[in-house]
């Protein structure tokens, strides 16, 4: 009866020294994609896609893991702080700040900024130095009046104009980039060819 | 005699470098451009020594970036998509395609180690199926916006293995 408890003891130790073993051998796989909630309080969807199929995250801080190529992605679960932070945390502080764009408006059929466009100069150059940017892009727009080719022209000195203020202003020439998109983009479909709302020059700092 | 026997040989040579570079610097846009660097981050292009990266530096299509121990870098690519890469990462840039007015639109990217932090731009917004990470075990599908994805290393491919040993930062004298 005695040899019979031992025996049982015994096994009972041996079975939790297994689960142990396997529980510390199978820790979660670390190949784990999360989805989070955007800077403007967006959160969107990812589909995580493997040999055996794909499971979908749409809800902000859930997370699949992948534990090989021929398997199945785990269900969406909430990962810790903890486990975020260990896994992103150093991507997530060098992520930068999303791009800011600006639109410059022009009195018509020149390359001479509006007053209103001319006050918001100071800003695009305050941005562009807080952030310290190094890519700027200025894109030059026209109204859909006018031949094309004409079109082209004038936004492309809109844009150099800019150009020029900017580096005027001090800000790095080497990061300044100019195109011209002529009428071919605009910023609203208007039945007026003449619309002042598409003349203008679109800077975006990087 | 000519006074200098290498003078045409240097003319040539300048006349070469002033055609050739220009047009090859025209040849692509940028995909983007780096905005962070922390500790050793590296970029690898076809037939060149990997070059360390700075701060307004250009990225392109096919660029191999890698980060060493420690190391992040943070990305705006031109559709204003952001992306950082964490430590011990190498992310290639195998397709960038932003001309939203001739509707040409693509960006896949290959994470085959590492930690990569992202936003979505443009691109995902104007046509979310031409949006894609790939790793060597699974791939995402992106409508947005802000995702994470973590990728252990180890699965590479063996080219991928062989260039992680080129790529790796050459450790300090008595660091371990």
């Amino acid at each position: 009866m005695s040899a019979r408890a031992f025996v049982l003891a015994a096994l009972r130790l041996a079975a939790l020294a297994l689960a142990l073993l396997l529980l510390s051998g199978c820790a979660k796989p670390r190949n784990v994609v999360q989805l989070l909630t955007d800077p403007d309080g967006h959160v969107g969807q990812v589909t995580v896609t493997t040999q055996a199929g794909s499971a979908q995250l749409t809800q902000a801080g859930c997370a699949v893991r992948v534990a090989d190529a021929r398997s199945m992605p785990t269900p969406p679960e909430d990962l810790t702080e903890a486990e975020s932070e260990a896994l992103f945390g150093a991507a997530r502080r060098a992520l930068p700040e999303k791009p800011v764009r600006f639109i410059l408006y022009f009195d018509s059929e020149t390359t001479r900024l509006t007053k209103e466009s001319q006050a918001l100069l100071p800003q695009v150059l305050a941005t562009a130095k807080e952030r310290d940017s190094r890519d700027i892009a200025v894109v030059g727009h026209a109204s859909a009046a006018g031949e094309q080719s004409y079109n082209i022209d004038i936004s492309r000195r809109r844009a150099e104009a800019v150009r020029k203020l900017l580096i005027k202003a001090g800000l790095p020439q080497e990061g300044i980039e100019v195109a011209s998109h002529g009428s071919a983009n605009p910023l609203v479909v208007s039945s007026n060819p003449h619309e002042p709302r598409n003349r203008r020059v679109e800077i975006t700092v990087r | 005699m000519p006074r200098h026997p290498y003078s045409k040989y240097h003319f040539i040579c300048c006349v070469l470098c002033a055609l050739l570079l220009p047009s090859q610097a025209l040849a692509q846009d940028p995909a983007g451009s780096v905005k962070n660097v922390t500790g050793e981050a590296q970029v690898i292009r076809a037939g060149a020594a990997p070059t360390p990266l700075k701060p307004g530096d250009r990225v392109f299509e096919k660029d191999v970036l890698t980060t060493g121990k420690g190391a992040s870098l943070g990305l705006v690519l031109r559709d204003n998509s952001t992306l950082a890469l964490g430590p011990g990462s190498r992310l290639v840039v195998e397709r960038f395609l932003f001309e939203p007015e001739k509707g040409g639109l693509a960006q896949v990217l290959r994470l085959s180690r590492g930690s990569m932090a992202a936003v979505s731009g443009e691109i995902v917004k104007l046509n979310p199926e031409v949006a894609k990470v790939e790793t060597p075990l699974y791939s995402i599908g992106i409508r947005g916006t802000h995702f994470l994805l973590n990728m252990e290393p180890g699965h590479e491919t063996a080219e991928e293995k062989a260039q992680a040993v080129a790529d790796a930062p050459t450790p300090k004298e008595g660091a371990k």
